[in-house]
């Protein structure tokens, strides 16, 4: 107990006697600033543009702030902001403001199988009625029930922390929240309220929630037709049917040698600013070894100053809970200008391009804008990154002729309300939507001839996953199940149309029902919608695809089966998934292993210049949407139904890096009309004498870190000068333009 | 080879090409790359080797034209490139093989056509009659005179036991070129490793981003028009900001290096290329398939190396409305096909065509006017060196029985015919690689 209170200490007050930043973001109170700079090479005797100004408010940046509890010198905190020892609302730091759970609901340690015993799919109904016969495929492989899930693990090295008289509920309150559940024990009133989270309102089990499902068929001998295959369970490593990992499996570059493979360490630890701390790069990069930098470059858009302000101010677990729990659904950060249309319904946006008081395109392109500006501008950027992850989960395409009136509506309707909550509502929602049922065809599908487009995509794309254990038989089934979904002919919203929904026994993936009256057939198909949510397949396929978007490219699988066990013990909930990726060490060790797809790119260079919405921000906003459509990547306009490939090997382009780089200087020029943009010469410290200096202020100003001496030595060249020269013989000014994007062009840049 | 040993004023140098002036050439090129890669050496601060150095012991260089080679080639084998270009042409969403490629006799099975798709089969008024009993789609029948002057043949019924009704299952075991065990990255980009050095415009792809075909090490060039790829910026700085590029992406061992510098180095070409308008010899319409072929020949016609051209086109999952789409699909891809083979004059003995995807689509029709994922599909190849006139290969029939799930059964192999392709028309040796534990069994569709 007493090395976890040193170490909470150590993490909320510093560590003591050393230099290094802990990730509350304060340092040691003994500590010497760490110098980005060389003072001597470049002439500049403070590293940051804001010491001279704490200098001149008769703070020393080289000494603690003598009000500070907590040593704390913030190089990234402007002096007019408010001191972060003192919230607005008076609140100290310590006292962590839970208002809720960190995911907003009770860790359950209901592990309830989905299935009880083998389950056979055997062709109820196989085929059309009167198309031809389709019989079981031998080839594909037949889905046999789940074994009840294991109890999961849940001790992890934690024999004397966690674990408390309270029992099992606590002890899993302590694992899961382990740092806070520390904490409490060194901060009396937070124990208190952390405590008491766990005692009141629970919401609904996994179990409980599925208490609509129908009963489980009891096991059956699967037919003759229908051998029974080895199940195989969400996309299988070796296996390209994945098509982010069929990207990432090159050839090794060497002959018989194998490409080097980071070293995962497969640990979690009790709190995520512990897993920072305490985890090393799995594998050489170029990026500096900053945990900050690292969270911000992949649970945001890209660092703006503001960002790194906060984070280095309030630290890690200040932010997540910040990001994860005060994020109001919604459009946060978007001018109200740019989208208009996003509030109309179906009915009313068909009217009025029928009136032709609008144009076909106007919502599509307003939904565009709004994706954009709440990358660029919005608060909740945790929040926008899952938007822009499940956007490409369910994947709608956008700027496709038939979904002008409906496209938005699944933005608003589907991903945003549910992109922080459970997978289970959102697929369900996805379900009833006339945008997602319009893009697959759904709407057309009837008893007597079904469309089987949504019926495939939802177990290959959206739920199991290729390779997921399904087989033809269960798509048809699926499609079955899902008849009488459709579009409503006069309000075209959803309606469900009991004429068209086929009657009779289905079964598919385990799922069982007899589905005996038509107008029964909408909750047949969302108790169906809700099995396929929390099928052990779907928990690894989405987790995995997770770990893609915020780990690696070819993500630890032992990560993936963590998130995948959380990810069904919270019935699909989606933020102890992602705080299971904020405990474990692989998330941690990551830093530099993914490469900015070219849409991230370009936003990602606006928010670190901190380009605002300015007088007419459409106006820019469609620029950036021309900029990457050119590039192949503006948000939500891929056309098949899987989503953004997320791996780099499908991004390699020199067409789309010519491009890139011309994204960059025309931002950094301020070609973009209608943004507003700060002026280049504030990117750099006024009082940098030397031409090194500048370049070194600029790189950690844009980069966040310092450049490699080879990258520095590149940068003064194109500034014609010597590190020493003074920046009264260099025309910074006419070069800046032209070298501010050279910055972006680097790889420091174009890595996350 | 050191730099010494290539120096332009070594006499041995004349060795290293064709002419004088060619083998100077060369020789200044391959010490420029062996100066790149002495500061690579230098400027490597804590990471790994890159592979390429591994090559750079007999750092040489390729010439054809003004083109140098990009930094991982090898001395060209002279045989290696033969002249001749090959375009893959992918029909992303599942082409409807029995709506472009029609059985209309009754041998071929015309009367379980029409009954399976009483809303969608093409009347007879709607078919242009080609050989064996076979029509095609009259929204093709621009390409009907290709196909009388045997420029053009056609395959059904392509499939195997290893595709599935997935889109992204079946267009990714075809563009690997194989089963995952073997084939890691694109069968296009083994087929580049076999074919050796080549120019840095040695493979193409139009798009935006690179095809699964194409994944791999070997350097290619993605980009959608020659006309907008130059460097961005201002003019007067453009050469210390390239300097600058260049610099700042050496001694990192990341994939993106190797992009950086074939980025840089397509620059020139690309930007000689483009300073001179193009006036393309036919009309491919508008579209963005006609401008990405019509690039191909403008780079064909510029006589730049190139080998190995991908295009997409997409449009092909026609779950609704399917008359309507593929008519349209058709009539453009009928228009583009014939206007680029005309657009390359002389240079169209040169240049092959082939038209592949993912899987045919069921023999039923669905609720929609559309028709649902499905198995046997249509390839076609058109160009130099096609067996032309002739519809290939095996025909399973539209029976009951001779259906694989109600869909056409597979009944040739995809890799049989690009197998042929690239022994036919590229040189390529052996297919082990390539398609690797594919059986390689030739339809006699090139000479």
């Amino acid at each position: 107990m007493h090395t976890s209170r040193y170490r909470m200490f150590q993490m909320i007050f510093g560590s003591f006697g050393r230099g290094d930043r802990n990730f509350l973001g304060s340092r040691g109170r003994t500590a010497k600033p760490i110098r980005p700079l060389d003072e001597r090479r470049s002439g500049m005797t403070d590293w940051h543009p804001w010491d001279a100004e704490h200098r001149r408010r008769g703070h020393d940046p080289d000494r603690p702030h003598e009000e500070s509890g907590y040593g704390h010198d913030d190089p990234y905190r402007h002096p007019d902001s408010a001191d972060p020892q003192r919230q607005a609302d008076g609140r100290q730091l310590g006292d962590l403001p839970w208002q809720e759970r960190p995911w907003g609901g009770t860790v359950s340690s209901e592990t309830a199988p989905l299935h009880s015993g083998p389950v056979h799919t055997g062709p109820v109904h196989t085929g059309y009625p009167d198309g031809p016969a389709h019989e079981p495929t031998a080839r594909g492989t037949t889905y046999r029930a789940a074994t009840p899930m294991a109890e999961p693990d849940l001790e992890y090295d934690d024999a004397s922390e966690g674990r408390s008289p309270r029992g099992r509920r606590a002890a899993v309150a302590g694992v899961a929240l382990g740092g806070l559940a520390v904490a409490a024990a060194a901060v009396p009133p937070v124990r208190h309220a952390l405590l008491g989270l766990f005692d009141s309102d629970a919401a609904p089990t996994a179990a409980e929630e599925r208490s609509d499902l129908p009963v489980p068929v009891t096991s059956e001998p699967p037919a003759s037709g229908a051998p029974e295959a080895p199940r195989r369970e969400g996309p299988v490593p070796d296996s390209f049917t994945d098509r982010d990992s069929s990207y990432s499996m090159s050839k090794p570059r060497k002959k018989g040698k194998p490409n080097k493979q980071p070293k995962w360490p497969s640990k979690q630890d009790k709190s995520p600013e512990l897993a920072a701390q305490n985890a090393q790069p799995a594998a050489t990069t170029p990026l500096s070894h900053d945990p900050l930098q690292h969270l911000l470059a992949r649970f945001t858009f890209g660092a703006s100053p503001t960002d790194v302000a906060e984070l280095r101010r309030g630290g890690v677990l200040r932010w997540l809970h910040r990001q994860l729990n005060t994020a109001k659904p919604g459009y946060t950060g978007a001018p109200a200008s740019v989208m208009p249309l996003l509030s109309k319904s179906p009915r009313q946006l068909i009217d009025a391009v029928a009136a032709k008081q609008i144009g076909s395109s106007d919502a599509m392109n307003q939904l565009t804008y709004a994706t954009f500006a709440c990358q660029l501008w919005s608060p909740y950027q945790l929040y926008e990154r899952m938007v822009d992850f499940w956007a490409n989960h369910l994947s709608v395409a956008n700027h496709d002729g038939d979904q002008y009136p409906y496209r938005h509506t699944f933005d608003r309707d589907v991903i945003r309300p549910h992109a922080l909550g459970k997978f289970s509502d959102m697929l369900l929602a996805s379900s009833k939507n006339p945008s997602m049922l319009k893009y697959l065809n759904q709407n057309e599908s009837r008893k007597e001839s079904v469309n089987e487009n949504y019926g495939r995509e939802i177990l290959e794309l959206h739920t199991l996953g290729y390779g997921g254990g399904y087989t033809e038989t269960d798509v048809r089934q699926t499609s079955y199940i899902f008849t009488g979904r459709t579009i409503s002919g006069t309000t075209r919203e959803y309606i469900f149309d009991p004429k068209r929904h086929y009657v009779g026994p289905v079964s598919a993936v385990g799922f069982k029902h007899e589905n005996k009256t038509a107008e029964g057939g909408e909750a047949v198909g969302d108790a169906f919608v809700r099995h396929l949510a929390l099928l052990p397949a779907t928990a690894k396929f989405i987790c995995r695809k997770l770990c893609v978007r915020f780990v690696s490219d070819v993500p630890p699988q032992a990560l993936v089966d963590r998130l995948a066990k959380v990810y069904l013990r919270h019935g699909s909930a989606i933020k102890p998934v992602l705080w299971t990726l904020f405990l474990s060490y692989e998330f941690w060790a990551s830093r530099g292993q993914k490469t900015r797809r070219p849409g991230e790119n370009v936003v990602a260079t606006a928010r670190a210049l901190d380009v605002k919405p300015g007088a007419d921000p459409k106006k820019g906003l469609n620029s950036l949407y021309g900029v990457t459509r050119a590039m192949g990547h503006s948000p939500l306009d891929w056309q098949p139904p899987n989503g953004y490939p997320d791996v780099a090997n499908a991004w390699v382009s020199a067409g789309t890096m010519l491009r890139l780089w011309g994204a960059h200087r025309a931002l950094a020029q301020g070609t973009y009309q209608g943004f507003g943009y700060g002026p280049l010469a504030k990117l750099y410290d006024v009082r940098a004498r030397t031409a090194g200096a500048v370049v070194d202020s600029l790189a950690m100003r844009l980069l966040g870190q310092r450049l490699r001496a080879s990258d520095r030595e590149a940068m003064l060249a194109f500034l014609g000068a010597e590190a020493d020269t003074p920046v009264s013989s260099v025309d910074v000014a006419g070069k800046l333009p032209h070298l501010v994007p050279l910055f972006f062009d680097s790889v420091y840049h174009a890595l996350r | 080879m050191t730099s010494e040993y290539l120096h332009p004023d070594c006499p041995d140098t004349s060795r290293l090409g064709p002419t004088e002036a060619d083998a100077a050439l060369r020789a200044r090129a391959a010490r420029v790359e062996a100066d790149l890669a002495a500061a690579d050496d230098g400027w490597r601060r804590g990471f790994t080797r890159r592979a390429f150095v591994a090559t750079a012991g007999m750092a040489g260089v390729a010439a054809l034209g003004s083109q140098y080679v990009t930094t991982k080639v090898a001395f060209a084998d002279p045989a290696a490139s033969n002249g001749n270009t090959v375009v893959v042409m992918f029909l992303r969403g599942g082409c409807d093989g029995l709506h472009m490629l029609v059985p209309a006799s009754e041998a071929l099975g015309v009367a379980e056509y029409r009954k399976a798709r009483p809303g969608i089969a093409l009347p007879a008024g709607k078919l242009t009659a080609l050989s064996g009993g076979w029509a095609m789609n009259s929204a093709l029948a621009k390409l009907q005179p290709l196909y009388k002057a045997g420029e053009l043949a056609f395959i059904p019924a392509v499939a195997t036991d290893e595709v599935s009704r997935s889109h992204f299952q079946a267009q990714d075991f075809y563009e690997c070129g194989g089963p995952p065990a073997q084939a890691r990255n694109g069968w296009l980009d083994r087929v580049l490793e076999k074919l050796g050095p080549g120019t840095t415009f040695r493979a193409i792809s139009e798009g935006t981003s690179l095809p699964r075909s194409m994944a791999g090490n070997q350097s290619k060039i993605v980009l959608s028009g020659v006309d907008t790829f130059a460097f961005p910026g201002s003019k007067q700085l453009a050469a210390s900001s390239k300097k600058a590029l260049d610099a700042l992406y050496r001694g990192i061992d990341h994939p993106l290096t190797s992009q950086v510098r074939e980025t840089l180095s397509a620059l020139a070409t690309a930007e000689k290329i483009a300073a001179k308008p193009y006036e393309p010899g036919a009309d491919y319409g508008e579209g963005r398939v006609g401008a990405a072929l019509m690039d191909v020949a403008r780079l064909v016609k510029a006589n730049v190396g190139l080998q190995v051209a991908t295009v997409d086109v997409g449009g092909f999952d026609t779950h609704t409305d399917e008359i309507n789409q593929l008519e349209k699909i058709g009539t453009s891809l009928a228009q583009v096909l014939s206007a680029f083979l005309a657009d390359l004059g002389p240079l169209r003995k040169k240049v092959t065509l082939v038209a592949m995807t993912e899987f045919g689509r069921r023999l039923g029709q669905n609720a929609s006017g559309g028709t649902d994922h499905g198995h046997g599909a249509v390839m076609f190849a058109a160009g130099a060196g096609v067996v032309g006139g002739k519809v290939h290969g095996k025909w399973p029939g539209l029976a009951k029985d001779d259906l694989d799930h109600g869909d056409v059964a597979g009944a040739n192999q995809a890799f049989d015919v690009l197998g042929e392709l690239i022994t036919k028309r590229l040189g390529v040796g052996s297919l082990s690689t390539v398609f690797p534990g594919h059986a390689y069994k030739p339809l006699g569709i090139f000479r």
